[in-house]
């Protein structure tokens, strides 16, 4: 049985995506989901060994795991991310 | 393809034995520091090493009790899948073998558990049969914090992620639980000779 | 104001020249086509690649103010630092040279900012904070504006002539030396400090905007001794360069 359609999908809020991965992301806020400190981005602590793994600098939970090849990334966030909108 | 950089070679060692390089890893001379974390602190006191999960009795030692079974003083090469090789590294510590000489276990795989929340997964006949340590020391000095120490999994036929600095044990189990890495698109099994980086591989 | 969002792209720049900084350091000015222009404090991505393919990257402060002409990297060299080994000893003006960037919106500053200012650096972490200071003269700007350097010793700190001009445009130059000070030294020579960074000033009262950059242990340092003193941990922003700063 099918779903009623009450959903769109990925193309949909293709707008929204795009606008979120462009942003500027080093001074983006962060809260954490462990702890609920809040730091930018950049404050957070990154560490580089198969992937990166950033980390909250009150707790060292992590924030985003990242690990990569070529013409392949994967993304993993944890806690919740402040974006502003463009003045 | 990017600009070629006049006379750059970077700092790979030239002339080793190919045989001893498994594909697309350069060798290097010194001890890269890598972790996904920052480096426990766990004291000597607190220490313990446990293996558990789907056997007869929990296993728990102490690092007292660690450091009095027999060990091993043996050279293996190690690859380290962000591409760098280091041959002939001396190390010693207690074979997997003899921690579970006497388990009584049907699981086919572990996973073993760290300091610092790190995980990696394997099967269980990648770390007996001779294939794997818990090793605490390196180059006959006692295993630095940075580099995994008191004790860290050795398993050197399978990229040196597998090889779980600040180790606290191992948890047998039945089915295959991947690990950190493995949930991150890194290979499940990650040997070297295949080239097993990515899952995809 | 901010910069326009520009996609960061790998670009090929030409070295227009590597100049002697202090006694291990060198400053390579490079003429990148297009380059959309930075904020003091930014970063480039630079990228070697072997003939076989091999390649190495790290990431270098912008030593240029945005105002400025070219381009310019201040690279410390490190004994077994592979990357830092070859822009210090082999590239030369004629060369090409992959980068990115600019990168990183968080730790800059403008004029426009405001300050008080506190900048506070260890060995090479002093780069991005002279792109600020170089900013703040281009703009003939007069803010309240504080430099505390920590290096091992009197050789080791960079544009030293320079920032020895800055205290005619009101910048207050204060200098520790970890390792060994020359004769007749005034400085300081130790670790810093919270009475070190009590006699710097400004105090948190006047809200100044802090940046920290250098190796990660001094960063970690300073920056909790910052707060320890009541500095509002939002205003203090930390750059850690790593273990070893290079």
């Amino acid at each position: 049985m099918t779903e009623s359609g009450y959903f769109t999908d990925g193309n949909g809020i293709g707008g929204l995506l795009e606008e979120i991965f462009a942003a500027e992301p080093t001074g983006a806020q962060r809260i954490c989901q462990s702890c609920r400190a809040q730091h930018p981005t950049g404050a957070h602590r990154a560490y580089t060994s198969a992937g990166v793994v950033l980390r909250c600098p009150s707790c060292g939970d992590v924030a985003i795991r990242v690990s990569q090849r070529s013409g392949r990334r994967l993304v993993e966030f944890r806690g919740t991310w402040i974006f502003d909108a463009p003045r | 393809m990017a600009p070629v950089s006049r006379g750059f070679r970077g700092r790979r060692r030239q002339g080793v034995d190919a045989s001893r390089v498994p594909p697309g890893q350069y060798v290097v001379d010194d001890f890269p520091v890598l972790s996904a974390g920052p480096t426990p602190q766990t004291g000597l006191d607190d220490w313990t090493f446990t293996i558990g999960g789907s056997l007869d009795e929990e296993r728990t030692w102490s690092w007292e009790q660690f450091v009095a079974l027999p060990g091993e003083t043996f050279t293996v090469d190690i690859h380290c899948v962000t591409k760098w090789s280091k041959l002939g590294t001396i190390w010693t510590g207690v074979s997997v073998d003899r921690l579970l000489e006497d388990v009584d276990t049907a699981a086919e795989f572990v996973s073993a558990f760290c300091d610092g929340g790190y995980t990696t997964n394997l099967p269980l006949e990648d770390v007996t049969d001779g294939q794997a340590w818990i090793a605490y020391a390196f180059d006959g000095e006692p295993l630095e914090a940075e580099h995994g120490g008191p004790a860290r999994l050795l398993v050197p036929h399978l990229y040196l992620w597998k090889s779980a600095k600040w180790v606290r044990g191992l948890t047998l189990l039945d089915h295959d639980e991947p690990g950190f890495w493995e949930t991150l698109g890194y290979h499940n099994r990650g040997d070297p000779w295949n080239e097993e980086r990515y899952w995809s591989d | 104001m901010t910069l326009p969002r520009v996609p960061l792209v790998w670009r090929v720049g030409t070295v227009v020249a590597v100049r002697p900084e202090a006694a291990r350091a060198k400053t390579i000015v490079v003429e990148v086509p297009d380059w959309p222009g930075h904020l003091a404090g930014q970063h480039v991505d630079v990228r070697l690649t072997a003939e076989d393919g091999y390649q190495a990257e790290r990431s270098y402060s912008i030593a240029s103010a945005p105002e400025d002409e070219s381009l310019a990297l201040t690279v410390e060299r490190i004994d077994d630092g592979e990357v830092s080994l070859y822009l210090c000893d082999e590239l030369r003006a004629g060369d090409e040279l992959e980068l990115r960037g600019p990168i990183g919106g968080y730790f800059t500053w403008q004029v426009a900012d405001g300050g008080p200012l506190l900048l506070l650096a260890g060995g090479s972490g002093v780069v991005p904070l002279a792109a600020m200071l170089r900013h703040r003269t281009a703009r003939g700007s007069r803010v309240d504006t504080r430099l505390l350097l920590s290096a091992g010793s009197w050789d080791d700190l960079l544009y030293r002539d320079e920032l020895g001009r800055l205290g005619r445009d009101g910048v207050a130059v204060h200098y520790t030396l970890t390792r060994g000070a020359p004769p007749h030294w005034s400085g300081w020579s130790r670790r810093v400090d919270a009475e070190m960074l009590r006699e710097v000033g400004p105090g948190p009262r006047t809200q100044p905007r802090v940046f920290v950059c250098g190796p990660t242990p001094l960063v970690e340092h300073v920056a909790n001794l910052l707060v320890g003193l009541g500095h509002d941990p939002r205003l203090v922003k930390t750059e850690r360069f790593g273990p070893t700063g290079g």
